[in-house]
């Protein structure tokens, strides 16, 4: 019996779907731009089962993949559900049989030993294969064209880390992907294996080393000659794991570590610089300037998740949970371990941010993401009441002059991650479509967003409507039509 | 009730089709129903739909609540003043709202 009548915070708009879905020929309201071809992949999760504990992270939900497909002007969508091992072995008992996010502690007795991942949450096109990717296990592939699940996959057994990130970088200029997997060798492991990976996708370079304190790695800076290692206030333990907690708290007393390591570099290499409590969750981009090694990234001041409590019993503080466009920069000339930080945004945004992906490693301008602005209507009579609470806008910001170029999406409506599409192969920088998929609480449905990027202020150029609403999202991720064997 | 059941039935063998018992249904949930099987409390709709001749009425369910459709298009749901879909989470602390929807 699946009952989640006692799951508050599962109501309206944020109810579990639960269903796979194919709507052909969607409906769209405006015209989809003739450049774009190809499929927009979004990646989230949803509770195909309730959860054990009402202290479980949505992390760990089921994974749920959503491909909006298009082709000459018509769009096409399918979603289904990435049938892990664990999805297989829930559907087969009718009923939750894994604990808390990370805790295989927690699990029914039954699942011992089965890989627990839930892979949902980015998205990847490389080496012409799919993947599905969650931090805490192998990449999962997935066939594109039928959405099916074909299972993890480990680069002709060359890949040897049990975990691979969720946001490898994809280097424009070789075509390589630098990838990574933390607690490489198991639970509560600080061992780091750094992976390049050529674009035929044979596995060409291994470094690995330690991290100061077993933390979550969720994102790396990658620039034409370095790679940027964040570690921050996210902690770990087995005798937390043996309490039966979920995988992470937080440690304030924590320093914010960044490992700085060439991109040939041995393990003997690697500098760690140490800055105040921070949480560097995603990142935008990153270069080397001289001896200067800059990284660009929406940054929280402290813990951004409630769901990874303070380990002292102190309460999560909203507060500090707000991300800020921030400059990092390292210097490598220098003699200490400090580095210096920049706020270069006064506005909160959402940590989900993206830049044309073509300028990745390298000197850029633009960078996008959501955010909320409550001074833009919100119709609490349509609606609910949720004005300031949700993104309601897109923002185009220009690092070289300040500047942000904002996109409304509608005042029923919130956003969830925004991706960037270049006009063609040869556009300038910034120059193109963003994407992404809103939620349109008035109508109980999703639409997916697509306006230019040259005229944000005028609105969407076109919308997708799903007659549903679609799974939450946490990564979204354009795949042009010459990426993957598409159908 | 039995007896009102009878005579519906017994209406609907001798003289009403399909869609004039469907819209009689209507007219009797809105009769019994009243104010609560419109989403948001409102009777207006209601009203409409208990005058209306012409169409044949559809209940549906929406948000865990009973939902008269008088179109007879099997249209989308458009609730009268929105689905206020975002309302059962509103009164959420912060800590709870993002417990749930992180990237909401």
């Amino acid at each position: 019996m699946v009952d989640f009548s006692n799951q508050p915070t599962m109501k309206g708009f944020f109810a579990p779907t639960r269903f796979e879905a194919d709507v052909y020929d969607c409906e769209v309201i405006g015209k989809i731009p003739s450049e774009l071809n190809g499929a927009f992949v979004r990646l989230g999760g949803d509770w195909f089962y309730p959860p054990t504990s009402q202290e479980d992270s949505p992390f760990n939900m089921d994974g749920y993949l959503g491909m909006f497909r298009f082709k000459h002007g018509i769009v096409n969508y399918k979603g289904r559900w990435v049938k892990t091992p664990r999805f297989n072995a829930d559907r087969k008992a009718h009923k939750q049989l894994f604990g808390v996010y990370r805790n295989p502690f927690t699990d029914d007795p039954s699942v011992h030993g089965l890989d627990r991942s839930v892979q949902n949450t980015t998205p990847l096109a490389f080496a012409g294969k799919l993947f599905t990717l969650k931090e805490d296990s192998l990449p999962y592939e997935i066939d594109c064209n039928t959405l099916k699940t074909i299972g993890p996959w480990d680069f002709h057994g060359k890949y040897k880390s049990l975990t691979f990130t969720a946001h490898p970088k994809v280097d424009p200029v070789t075509g390589e992907m630098i990838c990574y997997g933390y607690e490489a060798t198991g639970l509560e492991s600080n061992d780091v294996f750094l992976y390049t990976i050529n674009k035929e996708g044979v596995v060409t370079r291994e470094l690995r080393f330690k991290v100061p304190y077993v933390s979550m790695v969720h994102d790396i800076g990658l620039t034409q000659k370095h790679v940027i290692i964040p570690v921050f206030g996210f902690v770990t333990s087995m005798e937390r794991l043996k309490e039966g907690k979920v995988h992470w708290g937080w440690d304030s007393t924590k320093p914010a570590y960044v490992g700085v390591v060439p991109r040939e570099g041995e393990a003997k290499d690697i500098r760690w610089f140490k800055g105040p409590e921070r949480a560097t969750v995603h990142t935008l981009n990153a270069r080397t300037e001289g001896e200067k090694v800059i990284l660009e990234a929406p940054i929280f001041d402290s813990n951004p998740f409630p769901f990874f409590p303070p380990i002292d019993g102190s309460p999560w503080d909203p507060q500090k949970a707000r991300a800020y466009i921030r400059r990092n920069t390292f210097n490598l000339n220098s003699k200490d371990d400090g580095f210096t930080e920049e706020k270069l945004f006064q506005m909160n945004v959402s940590d989900l941010g993206r830049v044309d992906d073509r300028y990745l490693s390298l000197p850029y301008r633009y960078a996008f993401t959501a955010y909320s602005d409550p001074k833009r209507p919100f119709n609490q009579a349509r609606a609910g009441n949720l004005q300031g609470r949700v993104s309601n806008c897109y923002g185009r910001f220009d690092l070289a002059t300040g500047e942000v170029s904002s996109y409304f999406v509608g005042d029923t409506h919130s956003l969830q991650e925004v991706c960037f599409i270049p006009r063609g192969k040869n556009a300038p920088e910034g120059d193109g479509f963003i994407m992404g998929v809103a939620s349109n609480y008035a109508e109980m449905r999703s639409e997916l967003i697509i306006a230019d990027t040259q005229h944000l202020e005028d609105g969407d150029v076109a919308r997708v409507i799903l007659p549903f609403r679609a799974t939450s999202q946490v990564h979204g991720r354009w795949m042009a039509e010459d990426q993957l064997p598409f159908a | 009730m039995k007896g009102a059941m009878k005579e519906i039935s017994a209406s609907m063998t001798i003289w009403l089709t399909r869609r004039g018992f469907l819209g009689k249904l209507a007219v009797a949930g809105a009769a019994v129903g009243g104010a609560w099987l419109i989403p948001g409390g409102g009777i207006s709709e209601l009203g409409t739909a208990g005058s209306r001749e012409d169409g044949t009425s559809v209940v549906s369910f929406h948000m865990d609540q009973p939902y008269l459709d008088t179109t007879g298009k099997a249209a989308p749901y458009h609730p009268p003043v929105g689905a206020r879909s975002a309302a059962p989470v509103a009164h959420l602390s912060e800590e709870a709202f993002r417990r749930a929807q992180s990237y909401a």
